[in-house]
């Protein structure tokens, strides 16, 4: 009887096993066609569920001979394992992809997001950072000076003496007192010669003031940028070099620079400075808004500190040189924003400086 | 100045192409703003820097052009040689020689007066000029070819016998324009017998005016100080062609010579029939001014420039400017400078010439500047890091002009000093220099408002300045306004704070000073130091100042607080055992604020409370008028371990004993 049934069982074992393959089989092709989670928990239910196909299937052990029942067991486990692992990874991939959640046909992405308020810097801000960060790679100490100044530091020790037209009541604001508001950041120069030794290495941000007609390009309170650098052998070979890397850094390495012979008390040599137009390129093709087709704007001033204002300062002109340039804020924001009118800059519309943040 | 280029070409050989003439203008240091065609001639409008007056002519625009392109300058022939001479002369006097170094006046009899010459006209025309008769023409040429202001009296009109160069003394005088000035001690003027018949340097008088009629003329070239020509002519807001020049400088050597062309012209032109002998006065007419030597040293212009420069080279450059070589060996030349370039002082000034004539584009631009180690000053760190915070907060960064007028706009929150006063304000509006950021902020928000933008949140970061013992005063304020709360505004403050290091370090005591409500408003202080106020504007402010609606604003010394900034703190690890919560309410009189609730709590349980949080309040039945009930947090946390719950309890109870004792109040049920 056990030899019967000993056959027997050896075909009924081989049938369990190809049961459970092709059980294994289709269950494999229903996890991977379950396009959500809900469909894969039905597959799950189905084959591995408590009353599952593949629990039925160990069901049929019990019909084979005693001494086939672990190897078979086991066989229908290793099946049933696979599947099992099939499931998982499934499922894994289905909540990866998202399909934890149903679909929400009332959900609007575009909506605005939840109300954050909002700071910014103001566009003079903007720039006055952006050339410090410049002036600071390049080993410039930032320095600073009162706005109310004394006539000293605003024209005499910058070489402008009584009488000059620039101490005219026309181009500056006096202040009760004998003082004035400055006309220039230069005043700064001064002070820092009066305070330090050479070498120096400053800029000098801050504003200005000039009773001029406010129009779409003149404010009578602006902003500009001083620089100075005092050394032993300081040429205007330095200054040009100088201006130039600022330029190149504040520009883009494209920009060129060119300097105009000019005339200012505090510097002899002394120079006018123009970067070729950024938005042209310096090639106008008819009437570039930004250059006026001149392919050329204006930077700023620049010299080799005159020999007067460093002996006024203490410095021996001799031994050292230097030189300092002073650039407009308001004019490099301008041309930055293509902004049309300065007078943005003072107006301080919410609406306008929402722009900047 | 216009310049015609036919003109110019009068004096020396030029390039066919105005453009070439404008760009090597401009790139010598006087910029060529615009080139226009003028009939058959070409007009460059050239901008003259105030140290090169010579430029004020078109002798001087042609011999810059001579220098740039190397090529000769021609003068216009001044001699007098076939013209009929005569001795008739009118004595001259001068009297203020401080403001008239040299005068000179010369008797040109029989003159025809008549319509220019056709070519005389069109010159004019292309400066801007217009023509008026052949004897007023011809001076008006000769300032522009030469730069020598002149002018022609009628000769009949004038009272004898001589003419004086005085102040004048309070007299009538009609300018030529039919303008009556009163002209006084502070006004140079020429006069005859009896009056001022010319204000000096600056414009002719209409009774000695050169007519149809005149015939015989008396021609004045002259020197006048600067000062003074620019005082008088900005004192009767009189302007002209002559003032422009005497403001600058006209240059004496060359005053006669101006006269002898002139008095060429009146012959060749107005059909003059003798011409009188030059009669000089003045300081200058005795004894000349010599000019002053300077030295250039081949070396140092190298070192200024930054460029080696031969000997040769700026000795040709020199000369073709006009300078004079005295003496030169070893490496340094001695020149003097023409007496047209008063520029032209000391060797820089001469070395300035030869990097212009070399061209500034051939000085080299490679070197670079070595690498030093960064200095930072921690002040303006400190700043940076306020506007950092505010931006942070939500703010929106306004710049503002200083000014404001006496009013509410003048506010003054954390001084007591009286505003600095602009003697010359462009509006009245904007006589005083802010004590305050918060007055130009409100001034922002109700020009936010009127344009639709009600709520605002606006601050400004910027220096004030007061008055104080005759002295000046500067403060850096940091300040905001802010559409809201006393709330809305605390969480600004209380933003700066943190970034600064030292939030837990400010007291905020009750009241501040108008237009902050002194019911909702604190003063900060930092120590016993006032470093900020805060607060609501009163309803009655908000409508004052056109603002939309409850707005609150602080103002801080920010110059202050980042002297006290802790930018360089150690941080502080944070705990991985877990910390425990208690909530509680806490019923107290309404005076008891939280900060004395929060110390009592973080004394009562020293260190293992990590952190104190306000919850709400609640008056109501259940306190009883005048007391509120204080619910808060206390977050509870050992360093080392996890809390137990009984130690937690008796945290808690230590905690409730300080409350008790400090505030008066009691636990509610």
């Amino acid at each position: 009887m056990s030899n019967g049934t000993g056959q027997s069982g050896g075909a009924a074992a081989a049938r369990l096993a190809a049961d459970a393959e092709a059980l294994a089989a289709a269950a494999r092709a229903e996890i991977e066609s379950a396009a959500d989670l809900d469909a894969l928990a039905k597959v799950r239910a189905r084959y591995a569920g408590k009353n599952g196909a593949l629990k039925e299937l160990l069901k049929g052990l019990s019909g084979l001979p005693k001494e086939e029942r672990p190897a078979a067991g086991a066989g229908v486990n290793r099946i049933a394992a696979a599947v099992q692992d099939a499931l998982d990874a499934r499922r894994t991939a289905l909540e990866a992809a998202g399909a934890d959640e149903p679909d929400d046909p009332s959900f609007d992405p575009t909506l605005p997001g939840a109300p954050l308020p909002r700071g910014s810097r103001h566009p003079v801000s903007i720039v006055l950072d952006e050339m410090r960060a410049i002036f600071v790679r390049m080993g410039f100490d930032e320095v600073t000076g009162p706005e109310v100044e004394d006539a000293w530091h605003n024209f005499d020790a910058l070489n402008i003496p009584a009488g000059h037209p620039a101490r005219e009541r026309t181009d500056q604001f006096y202040v009760e007192g004998g003082r004035l508001l400055r006309s220039q950041t230069s005043t700064v120069q001064v002070r820092v010669m009066e305070t330090r030794k050479p070498p120096l290495r400053v800029f000098a941000p801050g504003r200005v003031y000039r009773p001029e007609t406010v129009d779409a390009r003149h404010l009578y309170a602006f902003h500009q940028v001083e620089g100075l650098v005092i050394d032993e052998g300081i040429s205007l070979a330095d200054l040009k070099a100088c201006i130039r890397t600022f330029a190149e850094s504040m520009y883009g390495s494209g920009i060129a620079t060119r300097f105009r012979p000019h005339n200012f008390p505090f510097t002899e040599v002394s120079a006018e400075l123009d970067v070729s137009c950024p938005a042209c390129g310096g090639t106008p093709t008819g009437r570039c808004a930004t250059c006026g087709g001149e392919g050329w704007i204006e930077l700023g001033g620049c010299g080799m500190v005159h020999p007067r204002v460093l002996s006024m300062c203490g410095i021996d002109p001799e031994r050292w040189t230097g030189f300092a340039f002073g650039m407009g804020v308001e004019r490099i924001a301008m041309r930055r924003w293509a902004l049309e009118d300065i007078r943005a800059l003072e107006e301080n519309d919410v609406r306008f400086l929402s722009q900047f943040a | 100045m216009r310049a015609s280029i036919s003109w110019l070409r009068r004096h020396a050989e030029l390039p066919a192409d105005p453009r070439e003439l404008a760009d090597r203008l401009t790139m010598a240091g006087y910029v060529v703003a615009a080139v226009e065609p003028c009939g058959a001639d070409t007009v460059l409008d050239v901008e003259v820097t105030y140290n090169r007056p010579d430029l004020l002519s078109h002798l001087g625009i042609a011999r810059e052009l001579a220098s740039i392109f190397g090529t000769a300058l021609r003068e216009e022939p001044s001699d007098l040689s076939g013209v009929r001479a005569c001795a008739d002369h009118v004595p001259v006097r001068v009297e203020a020689e401080d403001l008239c170094p040299l005068y000179t006046a010369r008797v040109v009899r029989g003159v025809r007066v008549g319509p220019s010459p056709a070519w005389l006209v069109a010159h004019l025309e292309a400066c801007g000029q217009r023509s008026v008769n052949n004897v007023v023409d011809v001076t008006n040429w000769v300032m522009l070819s030469t730069g020598q202001p002149l002018h022609a009296f009628d000769l009949s009109k004038l009272a004898g016998p001589g003419i004086v160069v005085r102040r004048a003394k309070g007299e009538p005088f009609t300018a030529i324009d039919g303008r009556r000035l009163d002209v006084g001690a502070d006004d140079l003027a020429i006069c005859d017998a009896e009056r001022p018949a010319a204000l000096a340097g600056v414009m002719g008088g209409r009774e000695s005016e050169v007519s149809d009629a005149t015939t015989d003329i008396l021609l004045e070239s002259a020197v006048f100080r600067p000062l003074a020509i620019r005082a008088t002519s900005r004192r009767h807001q009189l302007r002209s062609e002559s003032s422009f020049r005497f403001e600058r400088f006209v240059d004496p050597a060359r005053t006669v010579r101006a006269s002898d062309l002139a008095a060429r012209m009146f012959a060749d032109i107005c059909g003059a029939a003798a011409v009188g002998p030059v009669v000089s006065a003045g300081p200058l007419a005795s004894a000349p001014s010599a000019p002053a030597r300077i030295a250039i040293r081949t070396a140092r212009v190298a070192h200024v420039l930054g460029m080696p420069v031969t000997e040769e080279r700026i000795a040709s450059i020199l000369a073709s400017l006009g300078l004079r070589r005295e003496s030169g060996s070893g490496g340094v030349s001695e020149w003097t400078a023409p007496t047209w370039r008063p520029d032209l002082a000391e060797e820089i000034d001469l070395i300035e010439e030869v990097g212009r004539m070399i061209g500034f584009d051939a000085i080299p631009a490679e070197r670079s500047l070595p690498t030093r180690p960064l200095v930072a000053d921690p002040r303006l760190r400190g700043l940076a890091a306020v506007n950092a915070a505010l931006v942070g907060a939500g703010l929106r960064e306004c710049v503002n002009a200083p000014f404001v007028g006496a009013g509410p706009l003048d506010v003054a929150l954390l001084v007591d000093a009286p505003a600095l006063r602009v003697e010359n304000p462009m509006r009245s509006e904007e006589s005083l220099l802010r004590r305050s950021l918060v007055g130009p902020l409100l001034a922002t928000a109700r020009r936010n408002a009127e344009r639709g933008n009600e709520s605002v949140r606006l601050f400004e970061a910027a220096p004030v300045y007061l008055g104080v013992g005759g002295g000046t005063l500067e403060m850096r304020l940091a300040s905001g306004v802010v559409s809201g709360s006393y709330g809305d505004a605390k969480a600004c403050v209380e933003a700066v704070a943190s970034a600064l290091g030292f939030a837990s370090d400010l007291t905020w005591e009750r009241g501040a000073p108008r237009p902050l409500r002194a019911a909702r408003s604190a003063t900060v202080r930092f120590g016993g130091e006032v470093v900020g106020v805060l607060g609501e504007l009163g309803r009655a402010a908000v409508a004052a100042h056109g603002l939309a609606g409850p707005t609150a604003v602080f103002e801080l010394r920010a110059d202050r607080l980042a002297d006290l900034a802790r930018l360089d703190r150690t941080c502080e690890p944070v705990s991985r055992f877990p910390a425990v919560e208690r909530d509680l309410a806490w019923i107290v009189d309404d005076a008891v604020t939280w900060a004395r609730i929060e110390g009592a709590v973080r004394r009562g349980g020293g260190d293992l409370v990590r952190g104190v949080r306000w919850l709400n309040e609640y008056r109501g039945e259940q306190t009883g008028a005048g007391r509120k009930s204080v619910a808060l947090r206390i977050e509870m946390r050992a360093p080392d371990r996890t809390l137990t719950g009984p130690e937690a309890d008796a945290c808690i109870a230590s905690v409730l004993g300080v409350l008790g004792r400090e505030t008066g109040g009691r636990i509610r049920a």
